[in-house]
């Protein structure tokens, strides 16, 4: 069945992208560390899209924290036939500061110790944002 | 066409006799990725069908993609493969892999 909404298909290729990401460093560093003539990175095309894809994996997170900031300024405005209670647009805002607040100890932290790559983190905290970001358009739109 | 033999080559280690097949037939662990790749990807599909009734094609050769990635990656560091030989298979299996992944289950 083919995927349809805006966030299934930004977590999977998001997921894809790391997939892709992980498999040729992978071989890239067994290649490397066992002494091969012959590396895969010596292709252009594979060089050039790793290279593109780590640095859009990295500044993942950063992009989507200046959209977060950008949708959490806005002020709601009251359509047709609808009801903004401002109070809740407060609580969205607070409280997914404080979810960020506590990814950052149960993920980035372990993380960081475990050595596991920024890049990693840099993915998993833009799909957290811009699930928050949905979700808090979602309270905007319907309170719930 | 005269075959090279094994006492006529000079580096007789397990890396020198893993290439003697390549000397003379550049394509020979390629083509064992290839049935490796084949073979892998039937028995899973057909073990599933046998178990549950119906397969998932897309899954057996995506499982079998990351298994031959991985022997070619093994077969590069006894040199038997060119590098170029890593990426088409790399890049064949990315597609089902992808595809797979990409496929929602009910």
């Amino acid at each position: 069945m083919a995927i349809t909404s805006f966030r299934e298909i930004w977590v999977s290729f998001i997921l894809i992208g790391l997939f892709i990401f992980s498999m040729i460093s992978f071989i890239a560093l067994m290649q490397d560390k066992n002494n091969v003539d012959d590396s895969i990175l010596e292709n252009e095309i594979i060089n050039n899209t790793f290279n593109k894809l780590s640095q859009n994996l990295t500044i993942l997170e950063n992009n989507t924290q200046t959209q977060r900031q950008s949708f959490e300024s806005e002020i709601p405005e009251r359509g047709f036939g609808s009801l903004i209670i401002f109070s809740i647009v407060g609580v969205t805002q607070k409280f997914t500061a404080l979810l960020i607040g506590i990814f950052n100890i149960i993920i980035v932290l372990p993380a960081s110790i475990l050595g596991i790559s920024p890049i990693v983190t840099s993915a998993l905290g833009s799909i957290l944002l811009v699930s928050l970001v949905l979700l808090g358009w979602r309270v905007y739109r319907i309170g719930s | 066409m005269t075959y090279t033999e094994l006492q006529n080559i000079s580096y007789q280690s397990l890396k020198g006799i893993l290439q003697f097949p390549s000397l003379d037939t550049p394509m020979f662990w390629p083509i064992i990725l290839l049935v490796v790749f084949i073979t892998m990807s039937l028995l899973t599909f057909f073990r599933e069908v046998g178990r549950d009734g119906k397969g998932n094609m897309l899954s057996s050769l995506a499982v079998a993609g990351y298994l031959t990635t991985s022997l070619s990656l093994a077969f590069t560091f006894l040199d038997l493969i060119m590098y170029q030989v890593v990426i088409t298979i790399f890049v064949i299996s990315l597609v089902f892999q992808v595809l797979f992944m990409l496929t929602k289950k009910d």
